[in-house]
């Protein structure tokens, strides 16, 4: 193959570098009013009066709006297909507020700065609610209005049928993991455009899924979905911040009232506290397990914090529930999830989707289990990863050919795992201050929507006169190189150069109608429905090919953007005469449309593995080695893989050791990269990355698995389960910062 | 909003004779543009002394160390990393924020903003630092730090003073080595949580003659520890009883005077603090 497998740098790199990539907030339209929100100050209660005569009566205010003047319709800020049956829980602007942080009304003006200032002079009165922000108060129910349950879902299921053997292994442990934010380098932003002659409603945004937004906006400003165009343009990072709607509806609705573009551009503040966060958790696993460490029962009961809006919270929690099929082999499972509504900022989606969070719970799990047990913690893990050829038994799905235990092989010999093992015994030994110790993670995911949706693609590709192809798929590019990968598939199998083929992002006047990029599913889904087209595409030319010029079809082929012939070395007609010949002479352009449905999602699994040392008289942990193995099928563009593995190692080193959104007795949660601390490149060590690359799936192109959300899932579990082996402590709640460890080894030295 | 940028110390007098109680005075701005686009401020006359040349200076006199309000902490960092007495200036100059923050930001603005965690203030106070201001009418006053910083986020200038330069006696410090080291949420680019500066002067038979002690990021204002420097006297700086003693002052100092909710934290981390701090003083000496 001359594109896939080699190493591209993305298709806006240089732009980038450059500083010449425009994103959403780059955008000027004549004419454009900039919004600023005003969010409420109280973390419970009801709006009653909103003064905004102050604001109204600065020079370049064009109006306020908020609850009283704007449409009571509600919508549901995590739609985003055309198949969920969700409640619509939320106005653009509310008046029963549920959290600091809800929108109760905004400020268009003629600058930033004027916006914002009118935004200071709005005087809202509030009826305040009693209000809870955490685990504790929030199932005491005392946040309820009349009527409510603190438990706001539960769910529970079983798979296989309990154990009765005795003489098995009982451990249990308990996990809880704080709010996370995605801290995009981008923050949200969206800029709304309306013709209100043609009725016409456009809205560029950073996002993962222009037809979900288009289906919201629609219901929302009660429109036709021709009328309402979403185009998604260059996104600076969204690690699932960008897949819940909290400034479209807004920004469209006062476009739509203006006649007017407006510009709507969160801060970081806002960014923390009134989009979405990861939710905060809470998990008590038990489970039965022989002897020689074969598991044979696991329970799961977990509680999910939604904060303020219930969103997406029911099907995380249910989606939690299926992942540890992705990774073990779990004999009998029951699980119990459970939903409560704190006055807290809104969770939502997070990179792995509730993957990264089950593997926390269950790496934690088993390293307590390997204790209990006498057993190595990857003799424990080998022992019940699940092997090629054996199936999800959660849904059925084959998981083919699923390297999981050669990565937990390979990585124990490529980390030298044994051989740090004993070093670190004499290190920690000679040592009275540094503790070392070494950790391992191991996780699963997915590739696609499939089973729990019927998943597809669809793309078009046609010739353009001069030989280079144009291409119509919905992509929603993260910045992690997907619109490059399905330039180098396409230019593969026409073999013509990647760069050769035209790809615009995700556009709903433009691009086929598509779930968006969720589940990890672009490369899996999309890229085999690009891989598709551009086989008919090549079909169609050849078929052209032989019609124009008289030639056996079964004998042409293309090489270096040209048809040519096997049984004779002297034809060869270039694309882009064959497509010029085919306008004059065939009166048909050279174009195809295709559509590709999976009814597969195999296992795709990664292996992380971590070597610490904690200063046990500060608390800090140093990543002084780590090794990422994943098991991936072909890799599309093998560096990408690399830095997005590596990426992801990085946010996992953050999750186990530092991060946590707080909310403050005041309902008030971390609004500053000041008091969030993410882990820096100066922080980490080089992040070595190895991929397996034999375990190839059947239905992704040229056997590719997923990558963006499976690197982060071991990450953070290696990077706890190493503190825990250099202090011999399990400890339950991250993150493992300085003050947790420091907490901790005080507590120990009074007993 | 009038912007001022006046080109010479005269100029500037001028220019802060017109001040009323809402004007301001910009130099690096990394504290200043925060705050002024949460709408903290609202100035009338917005002062920025960067186009006068002697500001940007940091001379090492005979009898004094001056540093110009509107020298960057990497040019701070760049004349004092070789200089020993002042080497804790240095250190903590050298370690805030990032290295853009470090281009732009002054010591004389982090006094200013008078944050209890700003990196400046220990080591103000461990050289008793004075701070110069010019005034509306072309006079000038010294002030010593303690006197300059009242407490979080408040200092003591006047409407229409301007601090001009920061300044520290060379004299009591001849012959002495310094260090400063900080705690914060991670190795880079991060805010105080806790920060100590000490400086000593060793006796011929290699123990210490004179010590100071400072700790920051603890109480509102940097706390001097007289007992430490007391203790300190007459020691070798590898005696590791001296090492336990000193860490038990700061520690029990820390202990009474921050804030409960850091409290654990704080004490606790005191111990490797003040190892790594006297780890650096005797790699210096």
């Amino acid at each position: 193959m001359k594109l896939i497998g080699t190493d591209k740098p993305i298709h806006d790199a240089r732009g980038k570098a450059a500083g010449f990539v425009k994103y959403a907030a780059d955008i000027m339209l004549p004419n454009m009013a900039y919004v600023v929100v005003v969010h409420s100050t109280i973390p419970h209660g009801y709006v009653r009066q909103i003064h905004a005569e102050k604001a109204l009566a600065l020079p370049g205010v064009f109006g306020v709006f908020h609850c009283f003047n704007t449409s009571e319709r509600t919508y549901s800020h995590y739609r985003s297909n055309i198949a969920q049956e969700l409640p619509d829980e939320e106005r653009a602007f509310n008046s029963y507020v549920r959290y600091v942080g809800d929108r109760v009304a905004a400020v268009a003006a003629s600058n930033q700065e004027t916006a914002e200032k009118a935004a200071r002079l709005i005087e809202v009165e509030y009826e305040e609610l009693p209000f809870t922000t955490g685990f504790d108060d929030t199932l005491a129910g005392q946040n309820c209005l009349p009527g409510e349950s603190p438990i706001r879902d539960e769910f529970s299921f079983d798979v296989g049928t309990a154990p009765e053997k005795d003489g098995l292994i009982e451990v249990e442990s308990f996990t809880e993991i704080p709010r996370l934010h995605h801290a995009t380098m981008e923050p949200h932003v969206c800029v709304a455009d309306y013709d209100p002659y043609q009725q016409q409603l456009t809205v560029y945004s950073p996002n993962q899924t222009v037809h979900g937004i288009r289906i919201v906006l629609a219901d929302f400003l009660e429109m036709p979905f021709h009328r309402v165009r979403v185009v998604k343009t260059t996104m600076g990072g969204s690690f699932g911040g960008k897949q819940e709607w909290f400034l479209e509806p807004t920004a469209a609705l006062i476009a739509k009232a203006l006649g007017r573009p407006v510009k709507l551009v969160y801060s970081r503040g806002e960014a923390m506290s009134c989009t979405v966060v990861r939710a905060a958790m809470r998990a008590v696993v038990r489970s039965k397990f022989k002897p020689d460490g074969t598991l044979v029962a696991l329970d799961m009961d977990v509680l999910l914090d939604a904060g303020a809006y219930i969103g997406n919270s029911c099907d995380y929690i249910r989606t939690l529930s299926g992942k540890p099929f992705r990774c073990y082999r779990v004999p009998y499972f029951h699980y119990r999830g459970r939903v409560i509504s704190s006055n807290t900022p809104v969770s939502g989606a997070f990179r792995s989707w509730s993957a990264a969070e089950e593997a926390i719970m269950m790496e934690h799990h088993l390293d307590q289990a390997a204790r209990r047990l006498g057993m190595g913690r990857i003799a424990l893990r080998l022992k019940n990863a699940l092997l090629p050829g054996e199936i999800d038994r959660k849904s059925g799905v084959p998981l083919e050919d699923i390297r999981i235990y050669e990565a937990l092989e390979q990585g124990r010999s490529a980390f030298h795992w044994d051989e740090l093992v004993e070093e670190d015994r004499a290190f920690n030994t000679a040592n009275p201050r540094f503790r070392r110790g070494v950790g391992v993670g191991c996780g699963g995911h997915g590739n696609t929507y499939y089973p729990r949706f019927n998943d597809y693609g669809e793309g078009r590709l046609s010739l353009n006169e001069d030989g280079t192809v144009q291409a119509a798929l919905t992509l929603h590019d993260h910045g992690c190189g997907t619109v490059t990968a399905m330039q180098m598939i396409i230019g593969e199998v026409l073999d013509i150069p990647d760069t050769d083929v035209y790809l615009p992002e995700g556009d709903t006047a433009v691009t086929p109608v598509d779930y968006g990029c969720f589940a990890s599913r672009t490369t899996f889904v999309l890229g085999r429905a690009a891989y598709e087209a551009a086989v008919m595409l090549r079909d169609e030319i050849l078929e052209r090919a032989a019609k124009l010029f008289s030639l056996p079809q079964e004998s042409l082929y293309l090489k270096d953007s040209a048809v040519r012939c096997r049984n004779d070395e002297g034809v060869k007609i270039s694309l882009a005469q064959l497509s010029r010949e085919s306008i004059v002479k065939l009166k048909r352009n050279v174009s195809i449309l295709t559509q590709f449905n999976n009814t597969s999602n195999p296992g795709v699994t990664g292996v992380h593995f971590a070597h610490v040392e904690v200063d046990t008289w500060t608390g800090f942990t140093k990543i002084l080695d780590y090794l990422a193995v994943h098991d991936i099928g072909q890799p599309i563009n093998p560096a990408m893989c690399a830095a997005q593995i590596q990426g992801a190692a990085q946010m996992g080193c953050g999750a186990a050791l530092r991060e946590k959104l707080t909310v403050d007795k005041n309902g008030r949660c971390t609004e500053s990269l000041s008091k969030y601390h993410l882990f820096l490149a100066t922080d980490l060590p080089d992040i070595q990355v190895k991929l397996l690359t034999e375990g190839r799936s059947q239905e992704g192109p040229f056997g590719a698995k997923s990558i963006g959300e499976v690197c982060y899932v071991p990450a953070a579990p290696a990077v706890c389960g190493a503190v825990n082996d250099a202090l011999g402590s399990s400890l339950e709640t991250l993150p493992y910062d300085p003050d947790c460890i420091l907490k901790y080894l005080a507590k120990e030295r009074e007993q | 909003m009038r912007c001022l940028t006046p080109k010479t110390l005269g100029e500037m007098a001028d220019a802060l004779s017109q001040f009323t109680d809402k004007s301001k005075v910009v130099a690096g701005g990394t504290d200043y543009v925060i705050q002024a686009r949460r709408g903290k401020f609202d100035p009338d006359i917005l002062l920025y002394p960067g186009l006068i040349p002697e500001l940007h200076e940091v001379r090492l006199g005979e009898r004094e160390l001056r540093v110009g309000a509107m020298a960057t902490m990497w040019e701070i960092t760049k004349v004092l990393e070789s200089v020993p007495a002042f080497r804790a200036v240095a250190d903590a100059a050298s370690d805030v924020g990032s290295p853009q923050i470090r281009n732009k930001a002054t010591m004389a603005g982090n006094l200013c903003n008078a944050s209890p965690a700003g990196d400046m203030l220990p080591v103000s106070w461990l050289y008793d630092a004075k701070l110069e201001l010019l005034c509306g009418d072309g006079s000038t006053r010294l002030l010593p730090v303690d006197q300059f910083i009242l407490g979080p986020q408040k200092n003591a200038l006047e409407p229409g003073q301007a601090v001009i330069s920061v300044i520290m006696d060379q004299k009591p410090f001849e012959g002495c080595v310094s260090a400063f080291k900080k705690i914060g949420s991670r190795e880079r680019v991060s805010i105080s949580r806790e920060g100590m500066a000490a400086l000593v002067r060793m006796g011929k038979d290699g123990t210490v003659e004179q010590a100071r002690f400072t700790v920051g990021a603890v109480a509102s204002t940097p706390l001097r520890v007289p007992e430490t420097e007391a203790l300190m006297v007459g020691r070798h700086l590898e005696d590791s009883d001296l090492l336990s003693a000193v860490t038990k002052i700061i520690s029990q100092t820390i202990h009474d005077n921050c804030r409960p909710a850091n409290r654990l934290y704080k004490t606790e981390a005191a111990r490797g603090l003040t190892a790594d701090l006297f780890a650096r003083l005797q790699e210096r000496i």
